[in-house]
C-alpha cells in the first residue's frame, strides 16, 4: 500500500494537473449559472410584484430548466471525468491489480446474501465499484445506498437502510455456515439485559458468546454453528476487527457467508463525487477520497486474508 | 385463595424453567465434549499421512515421527483416561509443531504438493480443535454460571449438578496456529 507522502507526490505531479483544468471548466459553469439565476429573478420580480407571487416563480423555474438543458450533459461530462481520472487513477495508484468503474456497483443479489441488513429494501443505488485481486484475495466493493419507502396512509416516508460502503472479499478459510458480527447497540444500553433481548432476535442465528471481553462489548456475534463461529473468529482475528473498527471509527457490520466475508462501513455522505458549488482544486477532499479507498483496500492487510495456510488457497 | 394458587402455579413455572435451562446447559457441555472428539478424529485421520510423506524426507526426525505414530495409537486406545489424552494431544500437537518447523530444512518437502497439503489440512484441524476447546470452555461457563447463581443454585445443589473445569487451552493455541511463519521464513 502507498503511504499518504507518497499520494502527495503523486497528487502534486498527476492529479493536480486535471483538477486545475476541471476547476476552469466548474468555474465557467458557475458562472453561467448566475448568469441564468441573476436573468430568473430580473423577470421573477416585476412579476412578483406586479403580478403575482405564484407567477414570479415561473422565470426562475424556466431559467432551471435551460440550464439544465444547455450545461446538463456538460456538467455529467465533467462529473465522470473527475471520477475516471481522479479517483480511477488514484485506484491504479494504489493497487495495480485493481480496477474501477464508477457506473457500476455491487450486485443486489449480493447485498443481500450478506444478509447484514434484513429490512425490505425499495431503492438500492450505488456506484463507484473498485474490483480485483490483493494478493491472494479477490476483493470488490463500492458505494451503496439502500432505502426503504414506508407508506402510511397519505404519508410516505423515504428511511435509508444503509448509506456508505461495502465491501466484499473472498475469506481464506473454507466454512459452511453463517457467521454475524453486528454493532452490539442492545448490550451498550441495557447491559446483560441487551444479551437477553439479543437471545431473542428471532431474525439472527444463535448468539454466540465469545472469550474476548473487548470485541464482546463492541459486536454481537450470531452463527448458524458455534464453533465454525470460533474457527472463523480466531482470537488474532478477533483482535484485527477490533483494530479495524477503531480505526473506522464506524458502526461496522460483518458477516461470514458461502466463504466470503461482506463488510458494511456506514458513511453517512456521497463519496468519490465532483464537487459543484465548492473548488476542486483541494488536497484535503482528494486526501479524503484517498483514504477512503486506502481504508478498504487495506482491509485484506487489516484482516490478514492473504495468509493462506488453511486448505483454501 | 386464588392469590396463593397463583403464586405456587408461578413458583412451579419458575422451577420447571430453571431446571430445564439446567439440564439444557448440562446437555450442551457434552455436547460441545463430543464436538472436540469429533475433530480430534480429523487429527488422527491426518497423522499417518503427514508422518509416512514426512517421513520419506526428513532424515533426523524418524524418531519424531514414530513417537507421534505411537502417542497417536495411545491416544485412540479406549481404556485411557480423558487426562492421559488430553495430555497426550497436547504432546502430539507440540511435536508435530517441531517437526513442521524442521520442514524448512527439507527443501524437497516443502516443494512437495502432498505435503503442502497435509500441512494446510494440519493448520485447519488445529485451528478447528481450538475452536472446538473454547467451544466447550464458553459451554462449561455458561453452565457453571448457571450453577453457581441464585435462585438455579438451589435447584443444582437439589439435582447433583455440580461445577465442571474448563479446558486448560495451551498458550501455543491461545497464540493461533502460528503456522504462516512456517510457510513464510
Amino acid at each position: 500500500m502507498q503511504s499518504l507522502e507518497s499520494f502527495r507526490v503523486f497528487y502534486d505531479s498527476t492529479l493536480l494537473p486535471v483538477l486545475q483544468e476541471l476547476e476552469i471548466e466548474r468555474k465557467k459553469f458557475i458562472k453561467n449559472f448566475l448568469l441564468y439565476a441573476a436573468g430568473g429573478f430580473a423577470l421573477a420580480f416585476p412579476l412578483f410584484a406586479f403580478v403575482h407571487p405564484i407567477a414570479g416563480l415561473a422565470p426562475l423555474i424556466i431559467a432551471c430548466v435551460a440550464y439544465y438543458l444547455k450545461f446538463g450533459s456538460l456538467i455529467h461530462e465533467k462529473k465522470t471525468h473527475f471520477k475516471q481520472e481522479i479517483i480511477g487513477k488514484t485506484v491504479a495508484f494504489l493497487h495495480s491489480n485493481l480496477s474501477y468503474d464508477h457506473t457500476r456497483c455491487i450486485d443486489k443479489s449480493a447485498y443481500h446474501l450478506s444478509k447484514l441488513y434484513l429490512e425490505n429494501i425499495s431503492r438500492y443505488n450505488g456506484d463507484d465499484l473498485v474490483s480485483g485481486t490483493v494478493g491472494k484475495t479477490a476483493i470488490r466493493f463500492c458505494e451503496l445506498h439502500t432505502q426503504q419507502v414506508r407508506k402510511s396512509g397519505k404519508n410516505t416516508e423515504v428511511v435509508t437502510i444503509f448509506r456508505g460502503l461495502f465491501f466484499i472479499a473472498d475469506f481464506n478459510k473454507k466454512f459452511m455456515g453463517e457467521t454475524f458480527v453486528l454493532p452490539d447497540t442492545a448490550e451498550r444500553t441495557f447491559g446483560s439485559l441487551g444479551t437477553f433481548f439479543q437471545k431473542m432476535n428471532i431474525s439472527r442465528p444463535t448468539l454466540v458468546k465469545l472469550e474476548d471481553i473487548e470485541f464482546e462489548k463492541a459486536f454481537a456475534i450470531y452463527g448458524t454453528d458455534p464453533i465454525e463461529a470460533r474457527y472463523i473468529l480466531s482470537t488474532a482475528l478477533m483482535q484485527r476487527i477490533l483494530e479495524f473498527r477503531n480505526k473506522t471509527d464506524k458502526n461496522i457490520a460483518l458477516s461470514f457467508i458461502d466463504s466470503n466475508v461482506f463488510i458494511g462501513i456506514p458513511v453517512s455522505k456521497a463519496l468519490f463525487e465532483a464537487p459543484m458549488f465548492s473548488t476542486l482544486v483541494n488536497y484535503s477532499m482528494i486526501a479524503e477520497y484517498y483514504n477512503y479507498l486506502t481504508l478498504c483496500i487495506g482491509i485484506v492487510e487489516d484482516l490478514d486474508l492473504n495468509t493462506r495456510i488453511w486448505t483454501k488457497e | 385463595m386464588f392469590i396463593l394458587f397463583g403464586v405456587i402455579g408461578l413458583l412451579l413455572i419458575m422451577g420447571i424453567v430453571i431446571y430445564n435451562n439446567l439440564v439444557g446447559a448440562r446437555n450442551q457441555v457434552e455436547n460441545a465434549f463430543g464436538s472436540i472428539d469429533v475433530m480430534l478424529k480429523k487429527r488422527y485421520d491426518l497423522i499417518p499421512n503427514l508422518v509416512e510423506t514426512a517421513k520419506a524426507y526428513m532424515k533426523h526426525e524418524r524418531e519424531t515421527l514414530t513417537r507421534i505414530t505411537e502417542m497417536r495409537t495411545r491416544a485412540m486406545s479406549p481404556n485411557i483416561s480423558t487426562d492421559e489424552k488430553v495430555q497426550l494431544e497436547n504432546q502430539i500437537s507440540g511435536m508435530m509443531k517441531s517437526v513442521m518447523v524442521s520442514v524448512e530444512n527439507y527443501p524437497e518437502l516443502k516443494a512437495s504438493e502432498q505435503f503442502t497439503m497435509l500441512q494446510r489440512s494440519w493448520n485447519e484441524t488445529e485451528e478447528q480443535i481450538s475452536a472446538a476447546r473454547r467451544n466447550y470452555n464458553a459451554s462449561v461457563t455458561a453452565y457453571n454460571n448457571a450453577v453457581e447463581k441464585f435462585p438455579s443454585n438451589i435447584f443444582a445443589s437439589m439435582f447433583g449438578h455440580k461445577r465442571k473445569a474448563v479446558l486448560e487451552i495451551p498458550e501455543a493455541e491461545r497464540q493461533n496456529v502460528s503456522a504462516k511463519a512456517m510457510f513464510n521464513s
